[in-house]
């Protein structure tokens, strides 16, 4: 069986960077609460660094 | 607490993400061993992080939460005392003989070891202990669901259920290893704001160790006397019931976690996996035990102004319910949007929980109770099919079992109780077969049985906070913790006597038939010329060192 785990990489990624889109959402749209803020861009910031990474090992093969 | 679209928009995302990662697997699943062992082919950072997510079940957050809250910084014991040091045992020591005799199961190297009785018991226990333990994980989550949010009881568990037997269907273990990656992360990441902003309202650290009293903020200084500290223990029983005897029996035999390891790329990752997943653990009460000591904290006197304060909901009894702890601080602390994610890593640490316990319990069903014992001889794809339709009767006994905890309040700690008569002898079993190979077949069998009677009989004779003494209360103990230690104390003590008396009763194996099998008859894995970072003995050595290290700190 072939396990790419950088398929798990780019899906871990993907994940926090729309839930980081959606709880970013919900402080420009509703509740302006700092905690959502900073939590979400850190959701982004860790969302894309996966994916980066997952896209960097497919690059190298 | 009500949850806002956005919200529900977090976690219908989860749920499609966990399902899409099934779908992805089933693409790759060729034969029974794709689905039940990976193909034994995951690497390194992805077994460490499953063998601790494996783990890290709602019972855990919630329990450790509300624990930490009742007792204190002592519940870091559960880490630094009941997990560290075993998971580097198991790696150093004891997965050179499951990774290296290629069984597939911990029964199947019973079987190797010693014979079949000893792995049709083990199997068969394990297999109903893991089974009843997602149904009561199953039971505990609608519960509340049902509680904090007014989700429907019935909704609860076949929605939840329902998602996790589609992607263990679809993708087998591989599936479920991959999800608990995912949930390692959510249930991290989503749980820390709240570490933070919790411990900011308490004014840190320093603050809370002013206003709570010392038993609660030391992890050692009052444990010289069982009437000294909250939990009723003292350090000698703390370091070998919990240390030693039911942590071992844990994380070196329980196939739930030992599985994540196995199907490790080579032995050296498979040896790295547990002391990898050491590092998790080591930190992991900052994110589960830390807001519980941060709620009681926040409930002293002064400690809050205003009209918005936090506190732990009331029991019926008068006390703290302390397993809503957890639930309270996201309710009270996190803002819609956070709160989705919040409330989606309680369901995280659910799922990861419960598609362990199914994902282990396929492997042994098909493997060593199925293939061994009902139909040998069929073809893979026969093996495949039934390992995919065992995860679906796994799951509907889960249910099954959750709705009967429904009926019956005292069913929980009823097998809570039976899972640690089988569970506390487990380590002695192991440890012999391992390490001396005069250890027989025999030995192990009647050691296993006579062990776990020993445990039902201490139960049956001692009490403790009014559990217990169903034979006749003859011995009174100060909690419940310390008789649970105490029962795990006797049926090791017993199943260590009984293995070997019988063993020297009995005509061994011989040393060809062990060789990969027992510690003295087995070639160590080779380390030489690898970095240190690559050897499990010096990891290992390095977080035994840094584990001392925080119970000197905390001490």
């Amino acid at each position: 069986m072939q396990t790419r785990f950088t398929d798990l990489r780019f899906i871990i990624g993907l994940f926090f960077t729309l839930m980081a889109g959606i709880v970013l959402a919900r402080y420009v749209t509703g509740t302006g609460a700092v905690l959502n803020l900073w939590s979400g861009l850190a959701f982004g910031v860790f969302g894309v660094l996966m994916m980066v990474a997952a896209k960097v090992e497919r690059d190298e093969g | 607490m009500r949850l806002h679209p956005t919200d529900y928009a977090i976690i219908a995302l989860y749920f499609a993400f966990v399902i899409a990662v099934g779908f992805i697997i089933k693409r790759r699943i060729r034969s029974s061993n794709d689905f039940l062992n990976s193909g034994r082919n995951i690497p390194l950072w992805i077994t460490s992080l499953a063998f601790i997510s494996a783990n890290l079940g709602a019972q855990e957050v919630l329990g450790m939460v509300a624990s930490g809250a009742k007792y204190g910084i002592m519940t870091v014991h559960f880490y630094w005392v009941g997990a560290i040091f075993a998971m580097v045992f198991l790696g150093v020591f004891m997965m050179p003989f499951y990774y290296g005799s290629k069984a597939r199961s911990v029964p199947e190297y019973l079987s190797m070891r010693f014979d079949e009785k000893t792995r049709g018991l083990n199997a068969i226990t394990f297999a109903g202990m893991t089974v009843f333990s997602s149904g009561i994980s199953l039971f505990a989550l609608a519960k509340l669901l049902e509680i904090t949010l007014g989700w429907d009881f019935d909704i609860s568990i076949w929605v939840a259920a329902g998602i996790v037997m589609a992607y263990t269907f679809l993708g087998g273990l591989t599936s479920a290893v991959y999800n608990e990656v995912l949930q390692f992360f959510l249930i991290v990441l989503g749980l820390f704001p709240l570490v933070v902003v919790c411990l900011d309202d308490a004014g840190g650290w320093a603050n809370i160790k002013a206003n709570l009293a010392p038993q609660y903020t030391h992890a050692w200084e009052y444990l010289d006397k069982a009437d000294r500290n909250s939990m009723g223990i003292n350090a000698m029983s703390l370091i070998f019931g919990l240390g030693f005897v039911m942590s071992f029996g844990y994380w070196c035999t329980d196939f739930l976690v030992v599985q994540r390891a196995m199907i490790a790329r080579n032995m050296n990752d498979a040896q790295r996996t547990p002391i990898l997943a050491a590092v998790p653990k080591m930190l992991m009460p900052i994110i589960v035990v830390l807001p519980g000591v941060v709620a009681i904290a926040l409930m002293q006197p002064g400690m809050q102004s205003g009209p918005d304060v936090f506190r732990i909901p009331t029991a019926p009894d008068g006390g703290f319910d302390y397993t809503m702890t957890l639930p309270s601080l996201l309710a009270h602390y996190y803002p819609s949007g956070l709160l989705g994610v919040g409330i989606t890593a309680l369901l995280a640490s659910f799922m990861s929980g419960m598609a362990g316990n199914v994902t282990a319990f396929n492997s042994v069903f098909t493997y060593d109770i199925y293939q061994s014992y009902f139909v040998k001889q069929r073809s893979d794809r026969h093996y495949l099919l039934v390992g995919k339709w065992v995860t679906v009767v796994g799951i509907l006994i889960s249910i099954l079992t959750a709705y009967v905890a429904q009926s019956f309040n005292n069913i929980n700690d009823f097998l809570q109780l039976v899972f640690s008569f089988v569970n506390g002898p487990l380590f002695a079993t192991f440890v012999l077969g391992m390490f001396w190979k005069r250890a027989t077949g025999h030995g192990a069998f009647w050691g296993l049985l006579t062990g776990t009677l020993a445990a039902a009989a201490t139960h049956g004779l001692t009490i403790a906070e009014g559990k217990g003494g169903w034979i006749s209360p003859t011995f009174t103990i100060g909690s419940g913790m310390a008789q649970a230690f105490a029962v795990a104390s006797v049926s090791f003590i017993v199943n260590f006597g009984v293995t070997i008396i019988v063993s020297l009763l009995t005509a061994p194996k011989p040393d060809s038939e062990l060789r990969g099998l027992v510690y003295s008859l087995t070639e160590k894995p080779s380390t030489h010329g690898l970095p240190w970072y690559r050897k499990a003995s010096s990891l290992g050595l390095l977080l035994v060192i840094l584990t001392l290290l925080l119970n000197w700190i905390f001490y």
